[in-house]
């Protein structure tokens, strides 16, 4: 009897840890954020947004005409986006991202990624 | 709203929209050689625009998305603006071998010249309309 408390001691403990150990890691790991610009009435709505490196941007077009998301540099480009039509992208590194809509290049907006 | 190249197109266009009725004014004075000069160089000038500005644009921004949606109105406006005058282009140059040079074969030429004329002119004109609301509903913000 005593033999089998102590067994069922060691199998409570065991099954009680597994979550603790086994998504331990998991848990601790920041949860990757996404965050959402908005295309409407001729533009980006926020104008400048300021994120951490490994955030996705999501870019939705609310607009009934096309948009694309452009740099200058091209490193973001996004094909034509109709209405409702996404468009994501990663920020690894830290820096400002100026980017415009290479339809309308006066709609202009910016990505601070710290 | 548009891009440079957008406005720069518009405005040729309207300018040889105006050109071609000026060249029709004076085929009515009987000018008929300043009429073909006129008229080949707003074609020829017409067929530059197309490659250089129009098609590249239609490729990028417009042929991706069909023919599954067609039925949005600023995709609609583009491809039969595209269509009409790509046809339009394709008339005026017919017209341009046929009256103005002898390299067509005599089977292949026109014999009502003033009917073939008005009708582009009037074609022309269509597509200029096309183009120009084409150009309102990609760029101007209602």
């Amino acid at each position: 009897m005593r033999h089998l408390t102590a067994r069922s001691l060691v199998l409570a403990l065991t099954i009680v840890a597994i979550p603790l150990v086994g998504f331990g890691s998991a848990a601790d790991e920041p949860a990757a954020k996404t965050v959402e610009i908005k295309i409407d009435n001729f533009s980006f709505v926020p104008e400048v947004l300021t994120i951490s490196t490994g955030t996705t941007v999501t870019w939705r077009n609310a607009d009934d005409v096309p948009h694309v998301v452009r740099t200058e540099d091209k490193t973001i480009k996004s094909p034509p986006l109709d209405t409702d039509d996404t468009f994501s992208y990663t920020f690894e590194k830290t820096g400002t991202y100026s980017y415009f809509c290479s339809l309308h290049p006066k709609m202009v907006g910016k990505v601070v990624v710290q | 709203m548009a891009p440079l190249s957008a406005n720069v197109t518009l405005l040729l266009e309207m300018a040889m929209g105006v050109g071609l009725l000026i060249g029709a004014l004076l085929a009515r004075r009987r000018q008929f050689r300043l009429h073909a000069w006129c008229q080949s160089v707003v074609v020829l000038l017409n067929l530059a625009v197309i490659v250089i500005t129009m098609v590249p644009s239609f490729r990028a921004q417009v042929v991706p998305k069909l023919p599954l949606r067609l039925g949005k109105p600023y995709y609609a406006l583009a491809t039969l603006h595209a269509a009409l005058g790509t046809i339009t282009e394709f008339a005026g140059l017919y017209i341009l071998l046929a009256a103005g040079t002898g390299v067509l074969p005599k089977r292949l030429r026109m014999t009502n010249y003033k009917r073939w004329m008005r009708a582009v002119l009037v074609l022309w004109w269509v597509v200029l309309l096309l183009g120009m609301a084409t150009y309102a509903r990609w760029y101007v913000p209602t």
